[in-house]
């Protein structure tokens, strides 16, 4: 769809590993994304997309996230690029399956009256970091807002305990 | 159909329905750059105290105008409080872009839209979410946008509020202040009401913890001096020629879509599965690694 460049980047043991930025094309097919380097493909498989970020809009520049690894992807024309990423973001499953049981579980305690993030993280024997990123997040996708849990996130939780027979 | 025709009719829509969001994005840059309010038609919605009165703001109704123009369709205001306001949209085109989704929220677009109008052009730091969608099975598609307080206060009110908490906070009689400060009783009545809808004043007219705090440091941004300019709706014409030549160039960029690379030359190449790739975690670095030589090689 674009003439692009493109950088790969995973985190290996605390260190950075990154194919430089490259000339290519992406190409989106029914369930992929391909990445064009000469005669070699790279695939990412839509079902695996954590996110879809902008992390630079001059020149414009889209970052895509799946398990351990990061895609960056830098085109000539916002537009299309932006516009693909709009195409995308419905696409992206909204938390992976490890992630909603501490979600939910630091919801709930929040939900409890239980606002200081040291709590919750010493109630669930995690790190305080953990459990504001988890809050951030929360808010940011609409789980909760400054009057409690919305509903939303009423949802998530009923969910979780339907699954584990609550 | 057979399995292939339906992955190409699949990815037919998606093509269609890219081109489509190339077009609306292309419009949407070019309408936020051309559709800064002044902040005294900003004031005028953020005084509206309910959906009724902010419906008949101008600015209102020209973001409703300019979001449809852009392909964004109809959007209403069916909440107005202080600090966010509640969009709703019926059928709008973007969420009929992704018929093949189901129990997701899909209108991205317009929330990012709705926060980019209100940031850019009112100058309001907001952020838009969607919080009800027809594609996850909502009747709507339902829009929220949420203000930040301070910049709120730093447009709804203005000199004249300022010289009314004054009068306030000294104790001065209310029946004084009109002619004190040169306005109408009926005007006074009015920015009173503005004034302890943003919790600035009591009943009493005494001042609240919140408008002691902006008394305090709210003056500064009052005394900056207010930019004024044309309201873009007084040059609608022009910026809807812009976003129609916008539109024209995305188009022409879409219909590279077109010409899109087959799946049988992707087979035919080497394909690198990058998931599958990053959870052997060590044996991708050793890909790179290799990628890297290879490319040097080549170089």
């Amino acid at each position: 769809m674009d003439d692009i460049k493109f950088a790969i980047l995973q985190d290996v043991k605390d260190v950075k590993v990154n194919i430089c930025l490259r000339e290519g094309e992406l190409y989106l097919s029914i369930s992929d994304i391909y990445f064009r380097d000469g005669d070699k493909w790279y695939e990412i498989p839509l079902k695996k997309l954590e996110y879809i970020n902008v992390v630079n809009k001059d020149p414009p520049e889209l970052e895509f996230k799946i398990p351990s690894l990061k895609v960056k992807v830098e085109g000539e024309y916002a537009e299309k690029l932006l516009a693909l990423r709009y195409l995308l973001l419905p696409y992206i499953k909204k938390y992976n399956e490890d992630e909603i049981e501490p979600m939910v579980a630091v919801l709930r305690l929040w939900s409890m009256g239980i606002a200081e993030t040291k709590a919750i993280a010493d109630l669930l024997k995690t790190s305080e970091d953990e459990v504001e990123e988890l809050l951030d997040r929360s808010e940011k996708e609409g789980l909760k807002d400054e009057a409690g849990l919305t509903d939303e996130g009423k949802k998530l939780i009923e969910k979780l305990e339907i699954c584990r027979g609550e | 159909m057979d399995g292939n025709e339906k992955d190409n009719a699949g990815l037919a829509k998606k093509f269609a329905a890219l081109g489509k969001l190339t077009k609306i994005e292309s419009a949407l840059r070019t309408a936020i750059e051309s559709s800064k309010v002044p902040p005294l038609e900003t004031r005028k919605l953020l005084k509206s105290t309910s959906s009724s009165q902010a419906k008949n703001t101008a600015v209102y109704q020209f973001m409703c105008n300019l979001f449809d123009e852009i392909g964004l369709g109809r959007l209403e205001i069916s909440k107005k409080e202080n600090f966010y306001i509640v969009f709703t949209s019926e059928d709008n085109p973007v969420s009929n872009l992704y018929q093949d989704i189901e129990g997701k929220k899909t209108c991205y677009i317009i929330s990012d839209a709705l926060a980019d109008f209100f940031v850019e052009d009112l100058n309001i730091p907001s952020e838009a979410t969607e919080i009800k969608c027809v594609n996850s099975g909502d009747e709507k598609c339902v829009f929220r946008v949420e203000m930040q307080p301070l910049a709120v206060y730093r447009i709804a009110l203005d000199q004249t509020d300022e010289k009314i908490i004054e009068k306030m906070k000294d104790g001065s009689d209310k029946t004084e202040v009109p002619s004190s400060i040169g306005i109408m009783e009926e005007e006074l009545d009015y920015r009173l009401d503005i004034l302890k809808n943003y919790h600035i004043l009591r009943d009493d007219l005494s001042l609240t913890k919140i408008g002691q705090t902006y008394y305090k440091y709210g003056k500064s941004f009052i005394d900056e001096e207010e930019e004024d300019f044309s309201p873009p709706w007084k040059t609608m014409s022009v910026i809807s020629r812009k976003i129609a030549d916008s539109s024209s160039f995305a188009e022409a960029l879409s219909k590279s879509y077109e010409q899109e690379t087959s799946e049988e030359e992707i087979e035919s190449g080497e394909v690198v599965n990058l998931a599958n790739e990053a959870e052997k975690s060590m044996s991708f670095a050793q890909l790179v690694s290799k990628t890297f030589k290879d490319k040097k090689k080549n170089e």
